[in-house]
């Protein structure tokens, strides 16, 4: 019962749940997830009449299968929310670190720019990038890391300049250690924990930012595919064949639920303490 | 002579003294400013203008000619210049593919998008914050424990994914609810669903974590102690103080209008401006584009700067701390 207590139900049922679906991500497709075969368009999911075993979620309006579609997509999905947390957390890590460094007209600009970001929102911004560049893998990790990086900036330099203002920052510095040296090995591993936990709350909202975009056709260009792009290309043929819509959207939603329960409890666990 | 130095004098005061709300409208005549820049920068970045427009048989000719008409072989801050002038004076160009004025078919748009956002933000911030102060009010009890995973739920569920559900079901399979347009009351029905189960859940959130941290303060088990009732207590104490962190959301929450505007007016073929966005995004229409960016721009940083005066104006110790 301790066990329970320490790791609610919740919790272990929502990490069970993205450890399963990677998992399953990774395992080999049953069919090359761009292989067409016009003869086989439109097969219903395993539990409907017409059904065909080889093809147990169904395939979409090109006969692609859709369980390779959707295990393929999982695969983008997740390491471009990864990623694209990744990058926005060291860039943001970074920048707070020289705010704090420097002082001054430098921290002054970096905050302008914190300010900035944070008032537009982050959809405005990568669909005027969009629209001039074109959309590709690297592009949107970029951008999405881009789009968060203003959060880890602003906790970075409060917490550092807490940090360096008293306390043991104080006590390495009058030791005679440079303020590069005092950030990356002394204040870093401190402040690491209030990052992580920025990290795992910010992971949800990525991954629906990149499936917003792609559902849009801005993100994930064919013959890429993402689950945000498998249920924007499924829209159309809702009338005829729910499921090219229906399963990918359920797995980005069980997806953002797990994440955002993981993310929850993390907090509270290392928020508290 | 003493005159002028008098009447200085009187406005440095004035800004010293009102130097929290001077430094929010400078920073936000600051982000204006650097909207305006990107998005001339931005049509500069996607191509040669009379590449775009003539085409590939054009002749130099006609690409001076062309060049000569719309100012293009000036300098570029000569062009910015004219450029900012235009914007200030309402006139953002021509849209390329529909051929009239960008701010002609931008103002036709914007009465479909308010009638959607305005309605939908009311209900998803009154629903949110009753659904918060239930939940807070039963702290560490069954109702909050369930209204926390409503609202985990709501925030879970993509808007574009819960649109197309809802589509599914009302307009294919029981063929209630009309999928796309405006035209009518039961038009607004599904639109605002989706945006609601979204929205109401962030408030919910906040307005609980802000009361049930409210409430262990010191003050408010001061008011316990004299026996004052918990309802009071919450209406008259407790509420007004979480209005700060409200306050807070409400500014986030104006972005997040925004995109979901977006993202919902294209599932349901809204014809307002998030759509308009998407579709002529889709089309290269840049002058549309960078009228729409620097409308939705604009918008969102004044409607930060009216936050940032309820702040000062709500509490004053943020406007001294700024100071």
């Amino acid at each position: 019962m301790i066990f329970f207590k320490k790791y609610p139900l919740l919790f272990l049922l929502a990490l069970g749940v993205l450890v399963l679906f990677t998992v399953v991500a990774f395992l080999p497709t049953p069919h090359d997830y761009n292989h067409q075969d016009l003869l086989k368009r439109f097969v219903p999911p395993f539990f409907k009449d017409g059904s065909d075993f080889l093809y147990p979620l169904g395939t979409d309006h090109l006969g692609r299968d859709m369980l390779s579609r959707i295990m393929a997509g999982i695969k983008i999905s997740y390491f471009i929310a990864l990623s694209g947390t990744f990058v926005g957390a060291v860039i943001g890590t970074l920048l707070g670190f020289t705010a704090v460094r420097f002082r001054g007209i430098v921290d002054e600009i970096i905050m302008g720019m914190v300010d900035t970001q944070a008032s537009l929102p982050f959809i405005i911004i990568a669909i005027a990038l969009l629209s001039v560049i074109e959309s590709s893998f690297l592009v949107i990790v970029v951008l999405l890391g881009v789009a968060g990086w203003e959060k880890y900036a602003r906790l970075t330099r409060g917490l550092s300049l807490s940090a360096v203002t008293h306390g043991y920052a104080r006590a390495v510095s009058s030791l005679g250690a440079s303020q590069g040296r005092i950030l990356f090995i002394h204040i870093l591993p401190n402040i690491s924990s209030a990052l992580i936990v920025n990290m795992t709350l910010n992971f949800p909202g990525t991954m629906i930012a990149e499936s917003s975009l792609s559902f849009l056709g801005l993100g994930i260009q064919p013959p890429l595919v993402s689950l945000g792009r498998l249920l924007g290309e499924g829209r159309v043929y809702l009338l005829t064949a729910w499921w090219v819509t229906v399963f990918p959207g359920i797995v980005i939603f069980i997806s953002t639920l797990a994440m955002t329960i993981i993310g929850d409890w993390v907090r509270d666990r290392i928020g508290t303490e | 002579m003493l005159l002028p130095v008098m009447l200085f004098k009187k406005i440095y005061c004035f800004l010293i003294a009102h130097s929290y709300f001077v430094v929010k409208i400078l920073r936000a005549v600051i982000t204006t400013f650097i909207i305006l820049v990107l998005s001339f920068f931005m049509v500069r970045a996607s191509g040669n203008p009379a590449e775009i427009y003539l085409g590939d048989n054009a002749t130099p000719k006609m690409v001076e000619y062309f060049n000569k008409k719309w100012g293009l072989d000036e300098p570029l801050y000569v062009q910015f210049l004219t450029y900012f002038s235009s914007v200030i004076s309402g006139d953002m160009g021509d849209s390329l593919i529909k051929n009239r004025p960008v701010s002609e078919i931008i103002t036709e748009r914007i009465p479909a998008t308010l009638s959607l956002m305005v309605p939908a933000a009311a209900i998803s911030m009154f629903l949110g914050i009753i659904l918060g102060m239930i939940a807070a009010l039963h702290h560490k009890k069954i109702t909050d424990g369930g209204i926390l995973l409503a609202s985990i739920i709501g925030f879970s569920l993509p808007n574009f994914f819960f649109g197309v559900i809802l589509i599914y079901f009302f307009s294919v399979v029981l063929g209630l609810l009309p999928s796309s347009g405006n035209d009518s009351f039961r038009h607004y029905i599904m639109p605002l669903i989706a945006i609601i189960t979204a929205d109401v859940a962030v408030f919910t959130r906040f307005t609980r974590a802000a009361l049930i941290d409210i409430f262990e303060k010191h003050y408010i088990t001061n008011f316990r102690a004299l026996g004052i009732k918990e309802k009071r207590i919450l209406f008259l104490q407790a509420l007004p103080n979480a209005s700060i962190a409200l306050l807070t959301i409400s500014g986030f929450y104006i972005g997040s209008l925004v995109a979901g505007a977006i993202v919902t007016e294209t599932i349901f073929s809204w014809p307002g401006l998030g759509s308009l966005l998407i579709a002529s995004v889709k089309a290269r229409d840049m002058p549309l584009v960078q009228g729409l960016i620097l409308l939705f721009g604009i918008s969102i940083v004044a409607a930060n700067l009216i936050i940032d005066f309820l702040y000062g104006v709500i509490d004053p110790r943020i406007r001294k701390r700024a100071s």
